[in-house]
């Protein structure tokens, strides 16, 4: 067996080559790198918009466009509901790749670590497939109701930005933080098993969905409530966080009733800063 | 520290009941015979070794807390025990047939079963009466047949533990290698997927939990047999075997207790490694094992895993692989193609390819029952010096409980080496054998190994690092 790379040794290196083999071991400490950088580029899609307008204090403080917006701005003004679909599910999608792909890292993390080498990033990416393939189905339903809400009850569509109303939707989810079916979903979460190694790739998707069933129980609830009313980069920084220490922490119940308390504090900041603003 | 108490071997103790067993015969049938909710009872101090179901929290702070397949394995049952004996010591006092300075000095002794004859359960423990002819309290009828009767003996491939776990580094956050106290994890009862068993906790901890079975097969009525206490103070002495160059430091769960007086105590990890410091006990024998075949010795005259040979940083890297196997008490030869790393691998090592250590993993490995059995692991031919580590499955009926498998990983460097020396190493056709072991019986008059429990193991695998 050959000894070590030192330290002292890779000092001397030219810095080309240096930079290479330091890239190569962040590479093979942080296999999960390109899903946080996905994660992260969502998230700068998201924001985006209100940096493009300008940093006002509304903006930045309080609301991005309600989902509803995307639905009744996808032609113009005038709705057309394959267009507004289509953009409502553009949306949903980005808000689902910058929430829960923060909260899939540790799962990525050990398929990376249980998969052949050569084919760890595929193995990475045929779970996280899997998992996304459950989101997108959860967002055709939220996203058909949006486009059927915004049809029949265009005036109902603005119901969302009134404060009250804005911080009245997410009390239910702040009760489904103490329900006894989001703590069987948490717990179902942690102990979906990740494939053992194996090099079937449909037995990886498979596997993604069958967390991402759990998931969809556990987080959907917020999810849908996010689409469905105005919300804010506040919320959806609160709940990313949120759901990410529900899954690495030892008590996730304990976990879950923490973020029932910060939801209903950052709606209640949200609506205050958008009354303000 | 003052009153430095010494624990001996069990077998050294001139007997028939010496004064030490005599005065533990007599506490634990105290101990037996107050309720469960008494923190002094048996009942109670068994209940703290409990695990539960994952997915519920525990009673309290103190009952079903038990740590295993975690770098929290040495030091939880360390002061499990130091309170265990605390407990006894103040039994002994309340009990008039014992003298005040055995009472005083009374120290648990431990079950050294890698000494020569000493693999066979200490006789005091086998009799159904005592020295009085009462009911002996340190009888457990519960045992294997064979175990109780002393015609069963531990194999002494699992009765020590293997060449090279004790000079592996104590833990690490990876759970593909092997270590000598488990994966780095938080509070852990199966309820976080990537941990790995440490050396020591499979053999010979796993193996005799195995080997004894009946209360002893079991989390939750383990401590109920009177040899579990003697059992875990061997273990507990294979720490100060090591030493403690490397200890973690990152240890940061805290866990409770109850003391003699049922008042709860708080501890840390840290708090535990200088026995004689912090705790108050010495052990009389410190000495490392003899190797137990003469593979063994081949193997550790190779030197597995040798303390001053610098550990590898980067991660490892899974190179070969096969999905699920079935054990069932019969010979099963696995097959594994082991490929080229990544250019990843090479780059991070400065374009070195060839890894430092080598591991075979036995993972994901799931039960309803414990077959009761060993299996010994091979990398290549079933040959003493290709015996690669022994799968002790005590505790993997926890796996049934939706919580997470067990999972083992054997340093196999110098096993590789010595093949490629002989060439005989071919990464196409590389073999992994599993060989079922059960207890060494009088003339070979034991059970059959067959039609035992069936053993679920989701993948082996081949690693580099």
């Amino acid at each position: 067996m050959t000894a070590a790379v030192s330290t002292e040794s890779l000092d001397e290196l030219p810095l080309s080559e240096w930079t290479r083999i330091e890239v190569a071991r962040f590479r093979a400490r942080h296999p999960e790198w390109w899903v946080l950088g996905i994660a992260l580029a969502a998230w700068c899609a998201l924001v985006a918009p209100i940096a493009a307008s300008g940093w006002h204090a509304s903006a930045m403080h309080s609301r991005m466009p309600g989902m509803a917006d995307h639905v009744a701005s996808s032609s113009g003004g005038t709705l057309h509901p394959t267009n507004a679909f289509a953009a409502g599910s553009r949306a949903w999608l980005l808000m689902v790749v910058a929430m829960m792909l923060p909260m899939l890292v540790p799962r990525a993390r050990r398929v990376a670590a249980s998969s052949i080498g050569r084919i760890r990033n595929r193995a990475i990416a045929q779970t996280l497939a899997g998992e996304l393939l459950v989101w997108l189905a959860v967002g055709v339903i939220v996203v058909g109701v949006i486009v059927v809400g915004v049809t029949t009850m265009a005036p109902a569509a603005d119901a969302g930005r009134v404060p009250i109303v804005f911080v009245a939707a997410w009390v239910p989810v702040t009760v489904w933080q103490f329900t006894p079916v989001k703590r069987r979903a948490l717990r179902a979460c942690h102990f979906v098993r990740v494939p053992p190694g194996l090099t079937d790739g449909r037995q990886r998707v498979r596997a993604g969905a069958v967390h991402a069933e759990w998931c969809a129980v556990s987080c959907g609830p917020a999810m849908a409530t996010m689409a469905l009313t105005a919300h804010s980069l506040l919320l959806m920084a609160v709940l990313t966080g949120g759901f990410t220490m529900e899954v690495v922490a030892h008590r996730p119940d304990v976990a879950a009733r923490g973020l029932a308390a910060a939801v209903i504090g950052a709606a209640l900041v949200s609506a205050a800063l958008a009354t303000v603003g | 520290m003052a009153g430095t108490i010494e624990r001996q071997d069990v077998y050294s103790l001139p007997g028939p009941w010496h004064p030490v067993l005599r005065a533990y015969a007599l506490a634990i049938g105290v101990m037996r015979d107050k309720p469960d909710s008494d923190p002094l009872s048996l009942g109670y101090q068994a209940a703290v070794h409990g695990v539960g179901d994952p997915r519920d929290p525990p009673p309290d702070n103190f009952r079903s807390q038990c740590q295993h397949n975690t770098w929290y394995f040495l030091p939880w049952h360390r002061w499990y025990l130091y309170y265990f004996e605390q407990v006894v010591r103040s039994v002994l006092t309340t009990i008039p047939e014992v003298p005040a300075d055995v009472a005083a000095s009374w120290a648990l002794p431990y079950w050294n079963y890698a000494r020569p004859g000493a693999n066979k359960l200490p006789p005091e423990f086998a009799a159904d009466k005592r020295w009085d002819g009462k009911d002996n309290p340190l009888y457990d009828s519960t045992r294997r047949p064979g175990v109780n009767e002393r015609t069963a003996a531990l194999d002494p491939r699992s009765a020590a533990p293997r060449p090279g776990v004790l000079t592996q580094p104590f833990s690490s956050p990876s759970d593909r290698v092997s270590t000598f106290g488990g994966t780095q994890s938080k509070w852990h009862h199966y309820d976080e997927p990537s941990t790995l068993t440490g050396g020591l906790e499979v053999t010979p901890h796993n193996a005799v939990h195995q080997f004894v079975l009946g209360d002893m097969g079991d989390f939750s009525t383990a401590g109920l047999d009177p040899v579990f206490w003697l059992h875990h103070c061997n273990i507990d002495r294979y720490w100060e075997v090591r030493g403690h160059a490397g200890d973690p430091t990152g240890w940061t769960v805290p866990f409770s207790f109850l003391d003699a007086t049922a008042n709860e105590v708080q501890v840390l990890s840290d708090g535990c490694v200088d026995t004689v410091g912090q705790l108050g006990h010495r052990y009389d024998d410190t000495t490392s094992p003899a190797p137990a075949t003469p593979g063994d010795a081949v193997r550790a005259r190779r030197g597995v895993m040798a303390a001053d040979v610098p550990r590898p940083e980067l991660p490892p890297e899974v190179v070969g692989s096969h999905g699920l196997v079935n054990l069932q008490g019969e010979r099963i030869d696995v097959p594994i193609q082991v490929g080229s790393v990544t250019n990843e691998f090479r780059n991070a090592r400065a374009g070195q390819s060839e890894p430092q250590r080598i591991f075979l993993t036995v993972e994901d490995i799931r039960a309803e029952t414990d077959p009761g059995i060993s299996y010994a692991v091979y990398l290549g031919e079933a040959v003493d010096e290709q015996l690669a580590g022994m799968i002790s499955l005590f505790g993997v009926t926890g796996t049934r409980r939706a919580g997470h498998a067990v999972g083992f990983a054997f340093d196999v460097t110098d096993i590789v080496d010595a093949l490629r020396d002989d060439d005989a190493w071919d990464p196409n056709d590389v073999h992994v054998v599993f060989e079922p072991v059960g207890a060494v019986y009088d003339d070979n008059d034991g059970p059959s190994l067959k039609d035992t429990a069936q053993v679920e193991v989701g993948t082996v695998k081949i690693v580099y690092q």
